[in-house]
């Protein structure tokens, strides 16, 4: 209809117009032909879509029959979920291979090394977790640990109730105690790359546990409040008796309070276990196989960790623990001690920093100065399931062929999350 | 002996209220729309932070230790966080699957439900786009839901619960017809989001995403994708960039620079400023489609 106007209206001035007038006609005809096609576009687009796009929803016969089936879950899957988790990286020390894997410190003897054992290039493990609702009333997960070199441990295979009244869960099987702060914890999601001196020199790399059963208790309170029971297996390598069975008891206090922005968490541990009474050394180190008689071991422990969220995603977090064991040996009663201290810089979703000091003391009299540790690291996350880290320890706590020796080690190592993972707690 | 006991146990009169906790504040306030002061509220999550990456803090679990019913938005919006929560609160009522936990995703149509299902695509949740809330006719949905679910667990108060809702419909109809009207000019246009957090709102009134800061779901924005953008933005004149409220704004105020675009910093969650459903969606509305 335009079209066919705007045609006649450019014949009939034809007629009288001269060139120049004709060719301003014919533009603006060009003008008003390309406006009527937007336009006739627009309609087409506002044709296309609804005024407001339609809702369907559920009758209200359709949601509670929902509500009285399922609870209104959207579970879709029977299968448990299945995560493997892999960690490795690149080392460089001061000292030989042997020379670190001899390495002994002072009131405890010769480490045992898990992780970054080498110079050079490590696969540390592959870990194959796997967790599931069994029915209404557990849960059950198992944590299997495939080292670099072949070998496999079953890290951690337990049921947890579900249906317990009165803020009580049973746990059983074998699994981490909840001793401390950080004891309870996979090495992937620990906060430095190696264990806390003090955890690993009193539990050992894989840390208090084992085949045993933890009753825990939620109190009825708007703050949190947890206490625990546990029993273990005795553990030689936890520093008690494995020739008694069910001989280590552990029990705990958790409780938290948010004070503003910021999250105070504090525990109180302890644990108590029959020892093998063995005779130690020049060293203080413990003669193996030297078996007197059966003595007390007692270790007790508190925790404080500050946490303060800042803008976005970034958080400062202050985490302390302190740790002392009271062992029976030959005669008396070996008393030891030690702590760290870190403080973790989380910058963004990215970027995250700390530093960490180790310090173990009260430990043997002939040796004067502190057993310690300093280390700093640099965590880069490209996204929520890969991690790269950097971490730099200078170590004053090992001891080689009998002289102290000061290690200086960097580690630059990757942590990747496959699969379904469930969310760790704070 | 079971028979008698459980007439015995419905004479019962209900001493206390329901105690409810919720994931995001826009639960609290419908809870609150629906039943007043018949039940209390624990809001867990601040209207302000990433509603997938709230801290789990030691406090939240006191907040569900006693909870009756826990409602979740669902969608795997919280897997992150409420889990390790549930798992320590020790309450066999609010569990998944328990009659106390209700995952309104259920009861919603969700979008963006991904084909295929693998990591190299960022962080996708397989049961599509969760956040369904910030459709402004998802909500008396919600409320409506969240009313069945409290009639079920407190029939005595079930009147008050169906008249609350009855007058809350009616008010939501009136702001969703003002929204329809504040929102039509934008029909048919285009918009750049930070994180597809946006598309309920922008899809319920015909505004096209064209594309997102961040280069993937969950992956921080990258100079090379930030440079596609202004470019596409420049030859395509997508007039506005939608930013909420927590991730960084430099990147969007960058490319806005660069490409004449307008950056608008969205709230998400009821929080702040926006204390009510009807404020958070008045601002949504307002500042997406400013004349």
């Amino acid at each position: 209809m335009v079209k066919k106007s705007v045609l006649s209206l450019v014949c009939a001035s034809a007629l009288f117009a001269s060139d120049t007038e004709l060719e301003q006609l014919k533009q603006q005809m060009m003008q008003l032909q390309q406006q009527l096609s937007e336009m006739q576009k627009h309609i087409q687009t506002l044709e296309a879509v609804p005024a407001v796009a339609s809702n369907e929803t559920l009758s209200d016969e359709e949601m509670l029959q929902k509500m009285a089936t399922k609870g209104g879950t959207t579970v879709t899957s029977l299968l448990p979920d299945i995560a493997l988790i892999l960690n490795g990286g690149y080392t460089s020390r001061n000292v030989t291979n042997t020379q670190y894997a001899n390495a002994s410190i002072p009131g405890f003897g010769k480490m045992e090394i898990q992780n970054n054992a080498k110079d050079g290039f490590n696969l540390n493990y592959g870990e194959v977790a796997m967790s599931s609702t069994v029915d209404p009333y557990f849960d059950a997960s198992a944590i299997f640990h495939i080292h670099g070199d072949g070998t496999m441990e079953v890290e951690e295979a337990y049921f947890v109730t579900r249906a317990l009244d009165y803020g009580l869960r049973v746990k059983a099987g074998k699994f981490k105690s909840a001793f401390g702060r950080v004891n309870e914890k996979h090495h992937h999601a620990w906060n430095f790359e190696d264990q806390e001196l003090v955890n690993n020199v009193f539990f050992g790399p894989d840390g208090l546990g084992g085949e045993g059963a933890q009753l825990q208790w939620a109190a009825p309170t708007p703050m949190y409040l947890m206490a625990g029971f546990e029993l273990f297996n005795g553990n030689a390598k936890q520093g008690f008796s494995a020739k008694e069975s069910a001989s280590t008891a552990v029990g705990y206090l958790k409780s938290s309070v948010d004070v503003g922005n910021a999250t105070v968490l504090a525990g109180l541990s302890y644990a108590q276990g029959k020892s093998e009474v063995q005779n130690t050394d020049g060293l203080g180190n413990l003669i193996v196989d030297s078996f007197t008689d059966y003595g007390q071991t007692r270790l007790y422990g508190v925790d404080v960790t500050l946490e303060y969220p800042l803008e976005g995603y970034g958080s400062l977090i202050w985490q302390n623990e302190w740790i002392q064991r009271n062992k029976d040996v030959e005669t008396m009663t070996q008393k030891q001690a030690g702590y760290y201290s870190e403080l973790m810089y989380k910058i963004d979703e990215n970027w995250a920093t700390g530093v960490r000091y180790d310090d173990l003391y009260k430990n043997m009299e002939n040796i004067s100065h502190h057993l310690n540790r300093t280390s700093v690291k640099v965590d880069y996350k490209p996204f929520e399931f890969s991690r790269f880290r950097l971490q730099y320890n200078q170590d004053h706590s090992k001891y080689i062929d009998d002289q102290a020796k000061t290690i200086h080690e960097v580690m630059l190592n990757y942590t990747l999350e496959l699969g379904a993972h469930g969310a760790h707690a704070f | 002996m079971k028979k008698l006991l459980l007439p015995l146990l419905c004479s019962l009169p209900l001493l206390a209220s329901v105690h409810v906790a919720v994931a995001y504040p826009y639960i609290g306030e419908l809870v609150k729309t629906i039943a007043h002061d018949k039940v209390d509220v624990s809001v867990i999550a601040q209207g302000s932070s990433d509603p997938h990456f709230v801290v789990p803090r030691p406090s939240y679990i006191g907040m569900l230790r006693e909870a009756d019913l826990l409602i979740v938005n669902g969608g795997g919006l919280e897997i992150g966080w409420i889990p390790p929560l549930q798992n320590q609160a020790h309450n066999p009522k609010i569990i998944q699957g328990a009659a106390g936990y209700l995952d309104l995703s259920a009861y919603v149509k969700m979008i963006d439900k991904p084909t295929s299902l693998s990591r190299a695509q960022g962080d996708v949740h397989a049961e599509g786009n969760p956040h369904y809330s910030l459709d402004p006719y998802n909500i008396p949905v919600l409320a409506k839901i969240i009313m069945l679910k409290l009639s079920l667990m407190d029939p005595a108060n079930k009147n008050v619960y169906h008249t609350n809702y009855d007058v809350f419909a009616k008010q939501w109809s009136i702001k969703l017809a003002q929204w329809d009207k504040t929102m039509l000019p934008c029909r048919n246009t285009q918009v750049i989001q930070y994180h597809e957090l946006y598309s309920y709102f922008l899809n319920r009134y015909g505004i096209h995403t064209a594309g997102t800061i961040e280069p993937l779901p969950g992956i921080t924005p990258s100079s090379k994708h930030t440079l596609e953008l202004i470019n596409q933005i420049r030859t395509d004149k997508i007039p506005t960039i939608i930013q909420d409220d927590y991730h960084e704004p430099k990147t969007a105020q960058f490319i806005a620079s660069k490409s004449g675009a307008r950056a608008v910093v969205l709230a998400h969650d009821v929080g702040g400023e926006n204390d009510t459903l009807e404020k958070l969606f008045d601002s949504l509305s307002e500042q997406t489609c400013k004349q």
